[in-house]
């Protein structure tokens, strides 16, 4: 199966995060040595993305000059013996036959409506979906999701503890699970404790 | 189980989502439209191996690049990835940080008494 289209959701406001969030999107502060918005990139590649769609905030468009390419900056960098950081810079290039594109949402309407923003941007067949303030360590999450895929709509789950639950969306399991898939019966968000 | 933040979702979702009201904090809910959608269409939820951070937060920032840095370090030191070291998991499973397990970080510093 092929995942033509990854849609990364980047337009929150991150006020759990203030006050860096004032003034740097959340998506940027790092976690050690990369931005958190990069190992949702690194996920969409290794997904085989041929289309990322990044949807910002208008005023977040710093988050696009992350992500736009600096040859120039590379070059000065390996020019002056910092090969290293300049290798460290042209790494988290985006791969040239990946299309890195950017929808904008303007108003905080929520999750639902930053997908909805991005539907005339989506190359046919299912889309896929990474939250980049859920960093996921391991295997990447999405590749092992594609190939347990066979249609219909699909969503990461973990077990939480049962008083974690009212800041989840939950899931009203159906049978019994085959392999890692569970059919679910539905799902409902943040439910009241 | 609790949904975490990785969907692959038919592309119908985006005329559900025309129809779908706001929901929870007066928001659009992508959750909402899924479960509108699961009356006709599968849903499956997928339990992924790994370990995920919620870096909304300040804890799970930290927690993230903590286990970065040792992902990080163990690469240089030509040791096996943390993905697949059952140390880590084990300190990412259990009550211990691996903050405590960093003692090797701990260098005195210039000046002081030795």
């Amino acid at each position: 199966m092929h995942l033509r289209t990854i849609i990364i959701p980047a337009a929150g406001q991150g006020t759990r995060l203030l006050p860096a969030t004032k003034a740097v999107p959340k998506e940027l502060l790092n976690v050690y040595d990369r931005p958190v918005l990069q190992f949702a990139i690194d996920e969409a590649i290794d997904a085989g993305a041929e289309r990322i769609i990044v949807v910002i905030h208008p005023d977040k468009l710093v988050i696009r000059d992350y992500l736009t390419p600096d040859q120039d900056y590379i070059g000065r960098l390996g020019a002056s013996g910092k090969t290293m950081l300049g290798a460290a810079l042209a790494a988290i290039q985006v791969p040239d036959e990946v299309d890195l594109v950017f929808a904008f949402q303007n108003r905080p309407l929520g999750l639902g409506h930053a997908i909805s923003c991005c539907s005339a941007m989506v190359l046919p067949g299912p889309v896929g979906v990474i939250l980049p303030d859920d960093v996921i360590m391991g295997d990447a999450c999405l590749t092992q999701m594609k190939q347990a895929y066979v249609g219909g709509h699909m969503v990461a789950a973990m077990t939480v503890l049962a008083q974690d639950a009212p800041r989840y969306g939950i899931f009203r399991l159906l049978g019994t699970p085959a392999g890692r898939s569970i059919a679910v019966s539905s799902m409902v968000e943040k439910p009241k404790a | 189980m609790a949904a975490v933040g990785r969907y692959i979702l038919d592309p119908i979702i985006f005329s559900t989502l025309l129809d779908t009201r706001r929901g929870a904090g007066g928001e659009i809910q992508l959750t909402d439209a899924i479960a509108l959608d699961a009356d006709h269409i599968k849903l499956t939820a997928f339990r992924f191996s790994g370990q995920r951070f919620d870096c909304g937060s300040h804890d799970g920032l930290l927690d993230a690049g903590l286990a970065r840095q040792c992902e990080v370090k163990n690469q240089r030191n030509g040791t096996p990835l943390v993905t697949g070291s059952a140390k880590l998991q084990g300190w990412l499973n259990g009550s211990s940080p691996p903050v405590q397990r960093l003692d090797w970080r701990v260098t005195p510093l210039e000046g002081s008494a030795s």
